[in-house]
């Protein structure tokens, strides 16, 4: 019996391409014969990883699917028709409507995905959701299968690498606090009201505090254009004050995780959240809106906003960035959540709950 | 931690040392929509085509061979003329696409000027705010 994992792409850095490469490993280690098919493969994925889909997925009788399902697909069709035992992990697909006024295609390929997402409810034998908001949207899909919720495994010795010490410096030689958000330009992760936050932190505490957006604008150039506007129209410098690094090396996103005196979340549409953990890991005292999976990941720990209040939100961040005490009181609640996405212990939750899946 | 700033802030603007500050909404920025093709799958088609065709002689009976000439000699003149008028065509069409791409990048660049009057039109606006709200 092999476990074979199929998905539509497994890149470098991405939460699938790492949960599922974390998967194959632990399941190696635990004995187990695995196999990673994809749809399409990055180029500097070591060969031998994964094998891509020519035409069909080719599977032995005996064969055991996890899917994992983040995007629209065909392999969201395909996977419909293959008669081997299948197990889904579902990562949560972003709805179109926030991408529409932005980039089309990208609208076009979430609704797809949401669409088939739905139509699968019958397909598979039992669910691992990597979180409950992802669990509660499969639910209201209309999915009665046995659905379970799994963190993401991170592979948090990669954090342990050299940082990019140059980023490091320029972070740490403009004399005020720096407030990061790690994740791409996109709509759903709400970037202007970061905008909006630095805007109203500058009018009540002055120029201390300056916001970097690190993430690729890849098929949201016209959200960032929009966000450069809005900074500028605010009377922002696009140096001095928000600040968009654009796509940088794992090396300088682990520099500014280092130089970080706050993490600022505004999403409002996230099945699990990967750089709120990061921001624990590395000690970064977390303020977040409090919408989909992101109250579930921070689960008590960190600052959670009840509405967009901007006053508010300003206030609280300045009470973080100036005030030690809580500060510290902040982190400690932080590093007790981040125990519980160890290595150990998510993999033991997984280990248990694919050996009930499969019996 | 929460609970603990909610009071801490609720305590402040009772005091009435926090006022809310107004921020024009995101809503109101305009920009120029551009055509991302961040999707757009990078096959080329271009690649299957194959350029290296074998020419083979073709061998023609006289009367074959008589009808071929006499209907070159008809058709040569009008060959000739198409050509010309190819030749002037081509020449017509690199002029226009010249033309054209003259006028994408005055497109682009009125397009520029544009986001740079409606940034500092909105810039003023909100600048006419902050005074009257004495920000």
């Amino acid at each position: 019996m092999r476990i074979v994992q199929i998905l539509t792409t497994l890149s470098f850095g991405d939460a699938v391409s790492n949960d599922c490469l974390a998967i194959d490993k632990l399941l190696r280690d635990n004995g187990y014969d695995t196999r990673i098919i994809v749809e399409n493969l990055d180029k500097r994925i070591p060969k031998g990883t994964a094998s891509l889909i020519r035409g069909k997925i080719r599977l032995r009788d005996e064969d055991i699917v996890l899917y994992h399902l983040s995007t629209g697909t065909k392999l969201n069709k395909l996977i419909k028709d293959i008669p081997n035992r299948k197990f889904m992990i579902y990562h949560n697909v972003t709805p179109a409507h926030f991408f529409k006024d932005y980039n089309g295609a990208t609208a076009k390929l979430c609704a797809k995905g949401r669409e088939q997402a739905a139509d699968l409810k019958d397909t598979f034998e039992a669910v691992m959701c990597d979180s409950d908001y992802n669990r509660q949207e499969l639910a209201e899909m209309g999915y009665e299968c046995k659905m379970t919720v799994r963190p993401i495994l991170i592979p948090f010795e990669d954090y342990e690498k050299e940082i990019d010490h140059e980023v490091y410096d320029e972070l740490k030689s403009t004399g005020k606090k720096t407030v990061i958000f790690v994740g791409r330009i996109a709509p759903n992760k709400c970037q202007e009201d970061i905008i909006k936050l630095a805007y109203t932190y500058k009018k009540m505490y002055g120029d201390g505090a300056r916001f970097v957006l690190v993430g690729s604008s890849t098929g949201t150039k016209n959200y960032l254009t929009r966000l450069k506007t809005y900074a500028r129209i605010l009377g922002l410098d696009l140096e001095s004050d928000v600040v968009f690094t654009g796509q940088i090396s794992f090396k300088g996103i682990l520099a500014h995780y280092k130089a970080a005196d706050a993490f600022v979340c505004m999403s409002e549409h996230e099945g699990f959240c990967v750089p709120l953990v990061e921001a624990m890991k590395f000690e970064v005292p977390i303020l977040a809106y409090d919408s989909c999976a992101v109250p579930g990941t921070l689960n008590g720990s960190g600052v959670l906003l009840d509405k967009k209040d901007m006053t508010k939100a300003a206030f609280f961040l300045h009470e973080i960035l100036e005030d030690e005490n809580l500060c510290s009181k902040l982190i400690e609640t932080e590093r007790t959540r981040l125990a519980d996405f160890s290595y150990e212990n998510v993999s033991r939750i997984f280990m248990e709950q694919i050996k009930d899946f499969i019996g | 931690m929460t609970q603990e700033l909610e009071r801490r802030y609720k305590a402040k603007v009772e005091a009435g040392q926090i006022e809310e500050v107004q921020v024009l909404p995101f809503e109101e920025v305009e920009f120029f929509y551009v055509e991302d093709e961040s999707f757009v799958s990078n096959n080329d088609a271009v690649q299957y085509i194959e350029e290296n065709h074998e020419v083979k002689p073709q061998k023609r009976n006289l009367v074959a061979k008589i009808s071929g000439a006499l209907f070159g000699f008809a058709v040569l003149p009008i060959l000739t003329k198409q050509n010309a008028l190819n030749f002037h065509m081509t020449n017509a069409i690199l002029e226009l696409n010249k033309y054209t791409e003259e006028n994408d990048e005055l497109h682009e660049r009125i397009m520029e000027l544009k986001t740079e009057i409606g940034v500092l039109s909105a810039r003023l606006k909100v600048l006419k705010r902050e005074k009257e709200q004495g920000q």
